[in-house]
């Protein structure tokens, strides 16, 4: 087993540093020195080549770039451009808001999703399963910009049920702000996800274990959540790794319209006013949550699947 | 009747009404988007029609559902803006589905090298932020049209290259690939006839599913302010809509939602029922 | 980023290939029965989130208090005066802190007061030495980098510690290039210390035209007249700072605010909220009791002391619709009208619409002291040095409609004008003043045969460089539409605005976009523009050079307000408007909106320290 996970880490490395340099390539090689946006109206060709000095702008292109793999290794991408403040710090503070509004989304989600795909499989062919299942691909055929459009102007404005926009940083006090962008991102989520699991259940009722364990006698009940939900586990917790990644990151449109500082809204202001400390960052750190979520992914399928480790 | 009509997979959906009404919806959308681009269809987009906000009315069919803003009929900006969707999704769909089937293909049947080449250039491009690839590709290809289909097809043949070397790596091992390669037939015609054929099943699902992820795509980079310019786009509708929905002006945002509800709903549908109609293991 | 469902990259999810499998249909075996339980728990989750966190309710810290609910629409980068970057900085910056000279309230045109000066300077006979009497007993905020925690009495020393800090490199300073050029010793002083290396920055060090000659007594020596210096000393580059604080909180002072100003920080949500409180130890500050004729109506709280207001509570909003919605429900006091609002809010005619006035909400029409315009680079061998050259760019700048931008961009609410100057500035005429103000294609097709090229013929394609910010490239494309009309044929070209400035600086635009906002009232700063020594890198980004627009400017710009000055301004006004180095001069109209229960309230933007005599009507 660990020469395999040994093995899969190791390839995260050659990955990451493609994700580097691609990101190095479209912003030093193909947007250049962002000294104007940084050092004032007005500002001279020599306060740029002092800016890019002090940056190491100026640098050829290996030179910045190693400097850059060195920010990555030691996790420390400076001060952000615009606010002057350690890019570190700004982060951490971003994801905990970030994740107090994906994470109680994604387990309301997936819960949600779960019970109406074992619904649907039970009732697999009939009324209710049609019935659920339209749902899901209905709610799915919606943008999501709509969706928030809409409801917060029907639910927070027209019928003042929900705060409209704003955030306390207590953590008592952040919910009743979260509520309403969470309710959206369930909404919008939960045609996906029923449908998958759905399918995983679908699958499992069909093996030969729990036909067997049916004609064994077992009940009904019996059936469906020892047999069914213990075996479609595996890909209920795979697609729940898969959102980890997304979890930190957030979702920018919930947070522009909810008034949430969270990451999502950061990476697009530090695009907007060329923060380049803060992209870089942010870049290699969900490319890295997402490189992890998905060897951890593998790994756990060649726990399950001894075979899997053999290629 | 021909061969392709009473293949198995055909037979199935033909069995399957929804999936035919749905079919036919997409083919309505398709018309009118060719009817669009060479000039037959919707051409007043952006012409003043009356007043601003006029109320739905049958006074032309201009008209039928009311103005905009700048007075501008908001159907047949509806009925352009399918033109960009059907545009995007199917460039997208087209070029996202071949570059990942061929690729897909290539890794798996070649493996080593190639196979670890293909599979790095992918993890690659999974693990950039979405909106900050989006944002650099933006910058190479310049904002509008160009620049979505670039950056769609940059992120679209992620997905089916993955499944189908996944699958190829099984059919490598095939009695019937191996007695091709008995017979000295060359790589490339192996991968092309024999190989990726038999993925169709994967690819032409994921051609559906590319299709309506550029479409709901489109919106939230048009929000972004990255999508189309000057040409009006579902997208764009619904951006603009935002300011009218509390001024109680709700036939753009209706309008927008609706034909791209119906456009979206109908590959979705179809998507499954073609599902369940390509895979091999059904009956 | 847009929620891990609705990525385009969603169907390349990184699900193992196996799982494909799942997706096949089997005969039902089972009946349904169990799901029960979980679905419970799913609903009684959702339940228990919904009402377990409470309902809208307000803090309970505002209950009696008279707080005003304010917006800004991005997010506040730093609160360090020198290192502001964002007007939205630069409007917190501005309620603790404060600088010598501010704007009187109530007066336009503009004129300039003392704040923490004592009175305006005592000007030496050449105009070069201004003295200045600073306030005495004026305190800075209370903080613990003090001793004991009691804010220090201000000082003259503190000026120019603060002045300094604009050459400390290392503060990442923005604002330098105002005293570019100006003060005796300064540029010399800051081009050593950028060079200094790793040595520490010479604080104490003199500067000639930086000195303080008293404890309350500030004297500063200019190279050549300028008496804009004034509103320099006003911008938030020259706002006071305590030294022991700066020292003591190192780079984290830029999140505190630590000022002599009428508000104190009590709170920063990064990214969301900044809360100030009315500063208690302000010292004797009143609301004025001068006002020009159209503001004599808000005189009601004349010689109260100020800051009337208990507190203000700033929120971050990066959306137009919850921004709106807030106004509406009355939760937000005040707006700037996003401009897709602009028909359901205003009549034709800019006045508030009834529904809206009816629910006493009130509103300013602000003129924006702005220039938004298309320029030439006047040392292109086409646009700028061709002998015909200046028959060319009078033939594009009739070709152009500004009103076909104006409407299709900016609702049809902004002011149209000739020469660079906007309207409420000295020399501004109002009306149609240029003969080559478009559109007009038959007059631009006799010019083009003058220029040499008949019909366009001979003329080889234009270059226009334009910014991809907001709708800049649609208006570049509304303008090469109007040059086809006369036969030019214009490629446009989209940079980033780095791209941008760089390739003004060296030279290498043809035709660009741009706009230049005010950074004081006075026309000077508009017609510096096009100035010959300022050609670029500096602000002439047109390297227009005139000698007798340059003799007028060198004459006028030393001089104070007069009918004198405006009559040079208006002779310079008149060479731009012949040569045309730029066209489609356009400024914005800001639509401030607020509920009635604010008052006290004439927004403007030169000018920012005004929130501190906002009044409310009743406390809630």
């Amino acid at each position: 087993m660990w020469p395999y996970i040994v093995r899969r880490l190791l390839w995260g490395i050659p990955i990451l540093l493609g994700v580097t340099m691609a990101v190095f390539l479209g912003l030093h090689v193909m947007k250049g020195s962002p000294a104007a946006a940084h050092v004032g109206k007005d500002a001279t060709l020599e306060d740029i080549a002092q800016f890019d000095r002090e940056q190491g702008f100026d640098k050829s292109y290996p030179v910045q770039y190693l400097r850059y793999m060195k920010e990555v290794v030691t996790f420390d991408f400076g001060n952000s451009l615009k606010t002057d403040r350690p890019v570190g710090e700004m982060i951490s503070e971003g994801a905990g808001k970030s994740v107090s509004l994906t994470l109680p989304a994604l387990l309301l989600t997936s819960l949600l999703a779960i019970c109406l795909a074992l619904i649907a499989s039970y009732f697999r062919g009939r009324k209710t399963d049609r019935a659920i299942m339209i749902m899901a691909v209905f709610g799915m055929s919606v943008s999501f910009l709509v969706y928030i459009v809409v409801l917060q102007y029907l639910l927070a404005f027209v019928l003042p049920i929900f705060q409209i926009h704003g955030y306390e940083p207590g953590f008592g006090a952040r919910w009743q702000f979260l509520i309403l962008p969470i309710i959206i991102q369930v909404i919008v989520g939960v045609g996906y996800d029923t449908r998958f699991y759905r399918s995983v259940f679908v699958e499992e009722v069909g093996k030969d274990h729990v036909t067997t364990a049916y004609a064994k006698g077992a009940s009904k009940r019996r059936v469906m959540f020892v047999h069914v939900l213990k075996n479609a586990l595996i890909p209920i917790v795979t697609r729940v790794m898969i959102s980890i990644p997304f979890l930190v990151t957030g979702s920018l449109l919930l947070e522009q319209f909810f008034g949430i500082p969270g990451i999502g809204s950061m990476l697009l202001a530090a695009l907007d006013t060329d923060d380049f400390p803060v992209i870089k960052a942010l870049s290699v750190l969900i490319s890295l949550l997402f490189i992890l979520s998905t060897i951890l992914n593998d790994v756990l399928y060649a726990v399950v699947d001894p075979r899997v480790r053999l290629k | 009747m021909s061969p392709f009509w009473n293949s198995r997979p055909i037979r199935k959906l033909r069995r399957d009404k929804w999936a035919l009404v749905c079919l036919s919806l997409i083919i309505c959308y398709v018309l009118v988007a060719i009817a669009v681009k060479f000039g037959i269809l919707g051409l007043a987009f952006e012409e003043r029609v009356g007043e601003k906000y006029m109320q739905p009315s049958g006074e032309s069919w201009l008209h039928w559902l009311g103005t905009d803003r700048q007075g501008r009929s908001i159907f047949a900006r509806m009925l352009y803006s399918a033109k960009i969707a059907i545009g995007v999704g199917l460039v997208s769909a087209l070029v996202g589905s071949t570059i990942g089937a061929i690729l897909g293909a290539i890794a798996g049947y070649f493996g080593k090298r190639v196979d670890d080449f293909i599979v790095w250039l992918y993890s690659v491009v999974q693990s950039i932020p979405y909106l900050l690839l989006l944002i650099m590709l933006t910058y190479i290809a310049g904002k509008g049209i160009m620049g979505l289909y670039v950056a769609f097809i940059a992120t679209s043949w992620v997905g089916p290259c993955r499944m189908v070397r996944g699958e190829v790596i099984k059919l490598r091992e095939a009695e019937y690939i191996h007695s091709a390669k008995a017979m000295g037939y060359g790589d490339w015609r192996i991968i092309f006839r024999h190989i990726i054929p038999n993925t169709m099943h994967i690819v032409l699902v994921y051609f559906a599913l590319l299709f309506v992820a550029a479409i709901k795509s489109e919106v939230i980079i048009s929000f972004l302010g990255l999508g189309v310019q000057r040409e009006p786009s579902w997208g764009i509708m619904i951006k603009q809509s935002q300011a009218e929905l509390i001024n109680g002006f709700y036939w753009q945002i209706g309008a927008a939602t609706f034909a791209m509800f119906v456009l979206v709903l109908s590959f979705n549908i179809f998507a499954d029922a073609l599902q369940d109609a390509l895979d091999p293991k059904s009956l | 980023m847009f929620g891990y469902f609705d990525a385009l990259r969603h169907v390349g999810s990184p699900l193992n290939p196996a799982l494909w499998r799942v997706l096949r249909p089997v005969p039902m075996r089972l009946r349904p029965n169990a799901i029960a339980p979980l679905l419970s728990i799913a609903v009684i989750a959702c339940v228990a989130l919904c009402t377990g966190a409470g309902c809208k309710q307000k803090p309970a810290w505002e209950k009696g208090k008279k707080v005003a609910h304010l917006a800004v629409r991005a997010k506040v980068g730093t609160l360090d005066p020198v290192g502001s970057s964002s007007s939205y900085d630069n409007e917190i910056q501005s309620q603790t802190y404060e600088g010598l000279f501010t704007y009187k309230y109530l007066v336009r045109p503009y004129e300039i007061e003392p704040l923490l000066a004592k009175a305006l300077p005592k000007i030496s006979e050449d105009g070069l030495t201004y003295t200045i009497d600073i306030r005495e007993g004026v305190y800075f905020h209370d903080d613990e980098c003090f001793e004991g925690g009691k804010g220090r009495e201000l000082v003259a020393q503190d000026f120019i510690y603060s002045y300094k800090r604009n050459a400390d490199k290392e503060k990442h300073p923005t604002g330098y290039w105002v005293y570019r050029d100006r003060i005796v010793g300064f540029d010399a002083f800051q081009k050593r210390m950028s060079e200094r290396g790793t040595a520490p920055f010479e604080w104490d060090a003199p500067v000639e035209g930086l000195k303080a000659t008293g404890k309350y007594q500030l004297q500063i020596k200019l190279i050549r007249p300028f008496p804009q210096i004034l509103y320099i000393l006003a911008m938030n580059y020259a706002y006071v700072v305590p030294r022991e604080c700066t020292e003591h909180y190192g780079d984290s002072f830029g999140n505190r605010a630590i000022g002599t100003g009428p508000f104190v920080l009590r709170e920063w949500t990064r990214g969301s909220r900044i809360v100030l409180d009315k500063n208690p130890t302000y010292r004797d500050v009143f609301y004025p009791t001068e006002a020009s004729p159209e503001y004599q109506h808000m005189l009601e709280d004349a010689g109260k002391k100020v800051p009337l207001i208990d507190a203000m509570v700033y929120q971050v909003y990066e959306q137009d619709q919850p921004m709106w919605l807030k106004f509406r429900t009355g939760d937000l006091d005040m707006v700037q009208m996003p401009a897709e609002y602009h028909d359901a809010v205003m009549h034709k005619d800019l006045t508030l619409r009834e529904n809206f006035t009816k629910e006493g909400i009130q509103n300013h029409n602000l003129f924006l002291l702005e220039f938004i315009y298309r320029g030439f680079n006047m040392q292109d061998p086409v646009v700028g040095t061709a002998p015909g050259s200046k028959y060319l760019r009078q033939a594009i700048s009739l070709a152009l409609d500004g009103e076909e931008i104006n409407d299709a961009f900016y609702n049809g609410t902004c002011v149209l004008y000739d020469a660079p100057v906007p309207p409420g500035l000295d020399s501004y005429v109002a009306g149609v003043t240029s003969p080559y103000r478009g559109p007009n294609l038959e007059r631009a097709k006799e010019l083009m045969v003058k220029a040499g090229y008949p019909g366009g013929k001979g003329l080889p394609s234009l270059q226009l460089d334009t910014s991809n910010s907001g709708n800049s490239e649609e208006q570049a494309e509304v303008f090469a539409r109007a040059l086809k009309r006369i036969g030019i044929k214009l490629t446009v070209n989209i940079n980033s605005f780095s791209e941008l400035s760089t390739k003004l600086k060296k030279k290498r635009a043809q035709m660009f976009g741009l706009s230049w906002g005010a950074d004081y009232p006075d026309a000077e700063n508009f017609l510096q523009l096009f100035y010959g020594p300022n050609e670029a890198p500096g602000s002439n980004n047109f390297n227009y050079a005139n000698p007798v627009y340059d003799e007028l400017y060198a004459r006028g710009s030393i001089l104070q307000p007069s009918p004198e000055r405006t009559s040079i301004y208006q002779q310079m006004r008149e060479i731009l408007i012949e040569d045309v180095p730029s066209l489609g001069h356009m400024a914005r109209i800001r639509f401030y909106l607020w509920h009635g229960r604010l008052t006290n309230l004439l927004p403007d933007e030169i000018h920012k320290n005004w929130r501190k005599y906002l009044n409310i009507k009743e406390t809630n």
